[in-house]
């Protein structure tokens, strides 16, 4: 995983390097904690903007949308907006049949 | 036979040979031999011994023609012409020894009675191998598909059978000890010789005269046992073979039908459990395989048991699928149906080459309805594998790879993401994550509708769980439970439930 931070911009970018599954979901979770806290309590507006790249990623499944639908909370909670990228048609599909793409912008790269 | 044109040599030849106990035909040259040969016939003489310079043909001609009649026979060319070239053409004719004239009789001998021995060993051998090939033979026709008529119609036994060698230690039989009752025996005796088919023999003969009589499959293997392990070991034939302290093994599996009751009753000793394949197509393991084979051990761990039936397929093979199955990282039930499929279409699949050992799969057809879904993986996951789940997720995509290769990617995306769900959720809700408890998870395929079904059995209580109600209410509050049953519904499609829901089958379009 890569993750940026535009202080300035209260911009949060994240680069998952593959899948996003349950193998990998709880780790990622714990790695994004600490970029998240900002958003949520004290400092609601800290994070105006979360871009998540899921442009390597060929499967997402259900525990992995579990941790992109906390993110999405913690995100909107501190009054921000919610961006993926994804490169795989399997994984808008995902996005689509669960009807996240209501909440998310998907971005297609 | 002594072929020398010079009357002289010829007679000292023969003298110096019937003082040494031969009986010798001596002729003065090719044609004069061939014609002895043919009152005589080829198999009458022991060797040949021939001048290599005679009028008309030469020895060499005469040794080529024997090589084509006899490969057996062997030959010594007595030649005053000591040229290399020459030489290694009747060593490639297959001459025994070459010796220069004038002949010295302290090394004629010597490679006379060799050349006599070297021709008697070949003889031997060939018809050893004769006799192993007419037993290949033999076991061939033996071991055939032919339809048995039970009550309620026909069972028919459909088998590939791909022994390594001329003749293999796979062997199976099928016999009715009474007209609503049907036995296969089927079995894998150690080594691929003359001995393994008689063990065979007499084993299926142990089996149809006791089973006549009544007797429990479990008692008639018991028995075989110390057959083997008292009477064949102590013959003298064993030790002869063996020495002392090595066993005779023999590996079998009975299935034992009464198309009354609609029950086979199974035993197995060191052979892989048979396959259940129901009306429905689902697969089920009956009878619990492995174990040690008969002939190893006094005592035996054998458990008999019975399983009901109505219509469908058995499908029962040796451990030569197994091993090969194992190497090739796929269930054998693949394999079984790549092969059946590569023999319905008139030919072996090239993956039997790959096998070490004989491979015989077997299936029988009972009377009754069956389904055109082929199960080609059938797995037992327990309960504490969830972290497993990326190694497991390979293992369905290599099966879908070999069984569906056509396959589109993004219909094979779908199908492992709905099983991944399905079968995590069987791990971890069903199997509560213990890892006594185990959820059997299935794949067939069924040609003529190109659909491939999914089956996730749990030994869960099941659950009430709306999922079209939550759906909805997951998308508009972001909720983030039960996600994994959506994923289910959507991603295939259709879904049924069972035992309220601890069962789930999805299918979906190839």
């Amino acid at each position: 995983m890569k993750a940026s931070i535009n202080e300035a911009e209260k911009i949060i970018a994240v680069e998952i390097s593959g899948d996003l599954t349950s193998t990998n979901a709880e780790a990622l979770r714990q790695k994004l904690a600490p970029l998240l806290a900002p958003a949520v309590g004290s400092q609601p507006a800290a994070c105006q903007q979360f871009r998540l790249s899921l442009i390597n990623a060929r499967m997402v499944d259900s525990v992995g949308l579990n941790l992109i639908v906390s993110i999405l909370r913690a995100v909107q909670a501190g009054g921000g907006k919610m961006q993926v990228c994804y490169g795989s048609q399997n994984v808008l599909r995902t996005f689509q049949f669960t009807r996240l793409d209501q909440h998310i912008e998907l971005i297609r790269v | 036979m002594v072929v020398e044109d010079d009357s002289t040599n010829r007679e000292f030849l023969r003298r110096a040979l019937e003082k040494n106990g031969c009986a010798v035909d001596a002729v003065e040259g090719v044609e004069a031999a061939l014609k002895m040969f043919s009152q005589r016939g080829i198999q009458w003489f022991d060797t040949v011994l021939t001048d290599f310079q005679m009028p008309g043909q030469t020895g060499l001609d005469l040794i080529e023609w024997i090589n084509d009649q006899d490969a057996c026979l062997t030959g010594i060319i007595l030649t005053g012409e000591s040229d290399r070239a020459i030489l290694k053409k009747s060593l490639r004719a297959g001459v025994s020894v070459f010796l220069e004239k004038p002949v010295n009789l302290q090394k004629l001998i010597p490679a006379l009675n060799k050349a006599v021995d070297t021709t008697h060993r070949q003889r031997q051998l060939a018809k050893t191998m004769a006799a192993v090939k007419t037993l290949g033979q033999t076991q061939r026709s033996l071991i055939n598909s032919r339809p048995v008529a039970v009550p309620g119609g026909e069972a028919v036994l459909e088998l590939v059978f791909h022994p390594k060698l001329e003749a293999g230690g796979d062997f199976l039989n099928c016999f009715q000890p009474e007209p609503d009752r049907l036995c296969c025996l089927l079995t894998d005796v150690a080594g691929h010789d003359l001995q393994a088919a008689y063990v065979f023999a007499h084993f299926q003969g142990v089996v149809r005269g006791m089973i006549e009589r009544a007797a429990p499959l479990p008692e008639i293997f018991s028995f075989f046992n110390r057959f083997l392990l008292d009477e064949w070991k102590r013959s003298g034939q064993f030790r002869m073979m063996h020495g002392p302290g090595v066993g005779t093994s023999l590996a079998a599996i009975s299935l034992l039908m009464d198309f009354t009751t609609q029950t086979v009753d199974v035993v197995a000793c060191g052979m892989p459990a048979p396959y259940y394949i129901s009306t429905d197509g689902r697969a089920e393991q009956i009878g619990s395989g492995g174990g040690a084979p008969l002939g190893w051990f006094p005592e035996l761990e054998l458990r008999g048991s019975q399983h009901p039936f109505q219509g469908g397929s058995l499908l029962f093979w040796t451990d030569g699928l197994d091993d090969l199955a194992i190497e090739k990282q796929l269930h054998p039930l693949a394999l079984f149906h790549a092969f059946e499929h590569a023999r319905r279409s008139g030919q072996d699949s090239s993956l039997l080459e790959d096998a070490v050992d004989d491979v015989l799969c077997a299936r029988l057809h009972l009377p009754g309805a069956s389904s055109d879904f082929i199960p080609f993986l059938h797995d037992a996951y327990h309960g504490a594998q969830a972290g497993d789940i990326d190694q497991l997720e390979e293992r369905w995509r290599r099966h879908l790879q070999f069984m569906l290769p056509e396959m589109p990617r993004s219909n094979r995306h779908d199908l492992i993401l709905a099983v991944r769900e399905a079968v995590l959720n069987g791990l971890k809700h069903g199997c509560g994550g213990d890892p006594e408890k185990i959820c059997i998870f299935e794949l067939a395929f069924s040609p003529g509708t190109r659909i491939v079904r999914a089956r996730v059995a749990d030994p869960g209580p099941g659950h009430q769980f709306d999922f079209v109600a939550h759906a909805e209410a997951a998308a508009a509050q972001t909720l983030d439970e039960h996600r994994g049953l959506i994923f289910i519904h959507n991603l295939s499609q259709t879904v049924r439930l069972e035992r309220n829901g601890a069962t789930v089958i999805m299918e979906f379009n190839l």
